[in-house]
């Protein structure tokens, strides 16, 4: 089994199995497109410890079938319904968990990106708007007349 | 996308402790994706956290045009796996975010919805779902209210823009049966604060000054026919009312008659007023291009009343020739003809159509089995006609739609530009009115390219949908395009949504005079609307006639109900009547427990009284 090297954006090398970077559709088509690389393949917009986690989703996922570009309807039976490794695999803190989706996206790993996706929409439902702000730490920036209108556009909801 | 761009941080993202990812700086695509993977529910929250997130759950139609048909999906697949919504948007790392609309979701309720149209789909999501609650104008505590909504009757409604604007209706204007004209402010009603009147004319305003009894007698006779006798114009000011004289127009500011303009036969519909083309008025036998800007003084008009005495045993076909020699007005030389009597509703094409409006068509229904059709341009000839069958007295029509039972493609094969071309000539018109005893709905998709109009103005047949069988066990009284539904009204006092195919019942709603609630509350209980709202069926009675809806942009969308001699707003509005309930029952308490202690004291002084009594034995 081949090894590649990839840089982060921190200038650590990581060794990782050919079969589990490809897991990347990026780093796939990157090496499709060089063929043979021996030195580190530079991935810019993630650092070493997302980088490591990463990889770390791919270990354990290198088998499964490949994502096809339109399997969700199949993979997807239930929207919010994790699987219990990727739920544990989640529990990590907000700013790290964004990382991880913004390189999962940068990466082109799918899966990863919907689990990523799924988990904060878990963190979002059933929460009012004010708990959704806490959570996020998000600014109110609608002026009072404005939040007005938008509570009576909504009161129906609020039962 | 590139996190680094994304990294930029926004003004608006809060401190984050350790200088780590904030949820906001994730790209749009990331947050829609998030945001398709909840429920209707969890999604509205969302609407008023900030407004970068407001951006894409609310103002972008994309969520919740898929949120409708996911909910559809739901309801009509009970075993349907309830969470996903349908393949969310951008969820596929190739769709770019301008086109994030599930294919699913396109085809939904039925296709040819387009974006032109700018369908509301969070409102639409409300109007399908959300609970109904109907305000009626008269059920305030403020006196006036009551005076207004209680002893007299509503004879005509019409909404307008305050700012004159032509669209973003927020009043409601009313004729009453005692002659007055009243303004009620929509948007107090929307809000709950109220049913403000905002302003109220003198009595007898649309009615003539002489108060002789064959007047009067007509009064009645005319209160009884008229659906649509009052027509706003809010970019010019004016209110026209069908009063029992002629044609009163009325000044919208000062509320005063400005003139009254009298016809040859009594006024049985106006047109609504589509500026700057004319209102279009039809009489008995007539029809006329009522030009406010011909204005000629209302004392040359000089004809004989006797004529109109005979306008009930007029033959059905008359000869225009004899009424000519009536000295008829400039603009009223210009008139149609009917061969048959008794149009009752006029449609303009004109408010959709903009600049290029080609030839501006007019339809008209009424006692005849067909729709007739005449243009401004080949005004007074008539230009064609579409056959029903049925009783019609109800038009409406969808501009930018097309044809319900649609041959694939429009929106695949042609591009974008080609789409909007095709846009302007496709029209729908709908119909409601009675055939053989039941309510009938019918939807006609036109073709209406001026230059082709002649020939293509008669829809082929496969295209026409007469929904005969399930529109209404009474007679459909009022008919309009509501979002991206149809909405009827009939006479046995049910609302129902259909889908643009004109068969598929997405809702329907009982109406309920004011009060009727209170009084049904043991033995009835709530059963009442539920199975109503469920169904639509199984339930003959409902309120009084629903006489005619108009569709209101007020912060939502809503819907006027105009049903028996009250007018109403329908809507999905929150928890505010409860409290007036409560309200009311408070005060009810106080009134039992001042009686009760009123009691406890008289039987104490009572007692007293008594006990002094023996004290001198």
């Amino acid at each position: 089994m081949s090894e590649i090297k990839l840089l982060s954006s921190d200038q650590a090398t990581i060794t990782v199995q050919k079969e589990v970077a490809e897991r990347s559709i990026l780093i796939k088509n990157m090496l499709e497109d060089v063929g043979e690389v021996t030195e580190a393949i530079p991935i810019p917009n993630v650092n070493e410890s997302v980088l490591k986690k990463v990889i770390e989703w791919c270990e354990h996922h290198k088998g499964d079938p490949p994502a096809q570009a339109d399997d969700d309807s199949d993979s997807r039976k239930k929207s919010t319904d994790i699987d219990e490794w990727d739920q544990k695999f989640m529990q990590v803190d907000q700013e790290m968990l964004f990382e991880i989706i913004l390189a999962a996206n940068y990466l082109d790993i799918k899966p990863l990106l919907d689990v990523g996706c799924k988990t904060v929409a878990n963190m979002i439902k059933g929460k009012s708007p004010d708990e959704i702000r806490k959570t996020f730490n998000i600014q109110n920036d609608f002026t009072p007349e404005e939040e007005e209108q938008i509570r009576r556009e909504n009161e129906w909801a609020e039962e | 996308m590139n996190p680094a761009q994304a990294a930029q941080r926004s003004p608006l993202v809060g401190p984050v402790p350790n200088g780590g990812r904030h949820f906001l700086e994730l790209p749009d695509e990331l947050l829609v994706q998030i945001v398709s993977y909840l429920p209707p529910r969890s999604a509205i929250p969302l609407h008023s956290t900030c407004r970068r997130l407001r951006g894409f759950t609310r103002q972008d139609p994309a969520l919740w045009r898929s949120l409708c048909a996911y909910q559809e999906a739901v309801d009509t697949h009970p075993a349907f796996v309830p969470t996903p919504p349908p393949s969310p948007p951008g969820s596929n790392n190739n769709t770019t975010p301008r086109n994030p609309v599930p294919a699913t979701a396109i085809s939904w309720p039925i296709p040819g919805i387009r974006d032109a149209e700018k369908i509301d789909w969070y409102n639409e999501y409300k109007f399908r779902h959300a609970p109904l609650k109907m305000r009626w104008f008269c059920a305030g505590e403020d006196k006036l209210d009551v005076d207004v909504g209680l002893q007299d009757e509503v004879k005509g409604i019409g909404a307008f823009s305050s700012r004159g604007s032509g669209n973003g209706k927020d009043m409601l204007l009313s004729s009453l049966s005692d002659g007055s004209i009243c303004i009620w402010s929509l948007k107090d009603t929307a809000s709950g604060k109220g049913r403000r009147v905002v302003a109220r004319s003198r009595p007898g305003l649309v009615f003539s000054d002489q108060g002789d009894e064959k007047w009067q007698g007509r009064r009645k006779a005319r209160e009884a026919e008229i659906v649509d006798g009052v027509s706003v114009d809010d970019v010019t000011g004016k209110v026209w009312v069908a009063g029992e004289e002629g044609l009163v127009e009325i000044d919208l500011n000062t509320l005063q008659k400005v003139s009254t303009h009298r016809f040859p036969f009594s006024i049985t519909t106006l047109s609504q007023t589509s500026h700057p083309h004319p209102l279009t008025v039809g009489t008995t036998l007539t029809l006329h291009l009522h030009d406010p800007r011909v204005a000629v003084p209302a004392s040359t008009v000089t004809f004989s009343s006797g004529g109109t005495d005979d306008e009930r045993v007029q033959p059905v076909h008359i000869n225009p020739q004899p009424y000519t020699s009536y000295p008829f007005r400039k603009n009223y030389r210009l008139h149609a003809t009917l061969f048959q009597p008794g149009p009752l509703n006029i449609i303009h094409s004109d408010p959709w159509a903009g600049a290029s409006s080609g030839d501006g068509e007019i339809y008209v229904a009424g006692r005849f089995p067909s729709i007739l059709c005449y243009s401004r341009k080949m005004w007074p000839k008539l230009r064609g006609t579409i056959y029903s069958g049925g009783r019609l007295c109800a038009l409406a029509s969808i501009p930018y739609f097309h044809s319900p039972i649609f041959p694939p493609g429009p929106l695949s094969g042609l591009g974008a530009e080609a789409e909007a071309e095709d846009d302007r000539g496709q029209t729908t018109l709908l119909a409601g009115g009675e055939y053989k005893g039941h309510g009938t709905l019918e939807v006609y998709p036109l073709t209406s390219v001026p230059s082709s109009f002649p020939t293509t103005l008669a829809p082929t047949a496969t295209n026409v949908t007469q929904n005969r069988q399930t529109a209404s066990r009474s007679k459909v009284m009022t008919v309009a395009s509501h979002g991206a539904r149809i909405v009827t009204g009939d006479a046995n006092g049910i609302v129902q949504w259909f889908e643009r195919d004109g068969r598929k019942l997405a809702r329907a709603y009982v109406v309920e005079p004011p009060g009727r609630r209170k009084k049904s509350e043991g033995l009835w209980g709530n059963a009442q609307p539920t199975t109503a709202a469920a169904t639509g069926r199984g339930l003959h009675m409902g309120g009084e006639v629903i006489r005619k809806v108009i569709v209101v942009n007020q912060g939502g969308e809503e819907l006027i109900v105009w049903a028996g001699d009250r007018a109403g707003v329908l809507g999905t509005f929150g928890a505010e009547e409860a409290e007036e309930v409560k309200e009311a029952e408070e005060e009810n308490m106080e009134k039992v427990y001042l009686r009760k202690m009123r009691e406890v004291l008289e039987r104490q002084a009572e007692e007293v009284r008594i006990m002094a009594g023996l004290g001198e034995f």
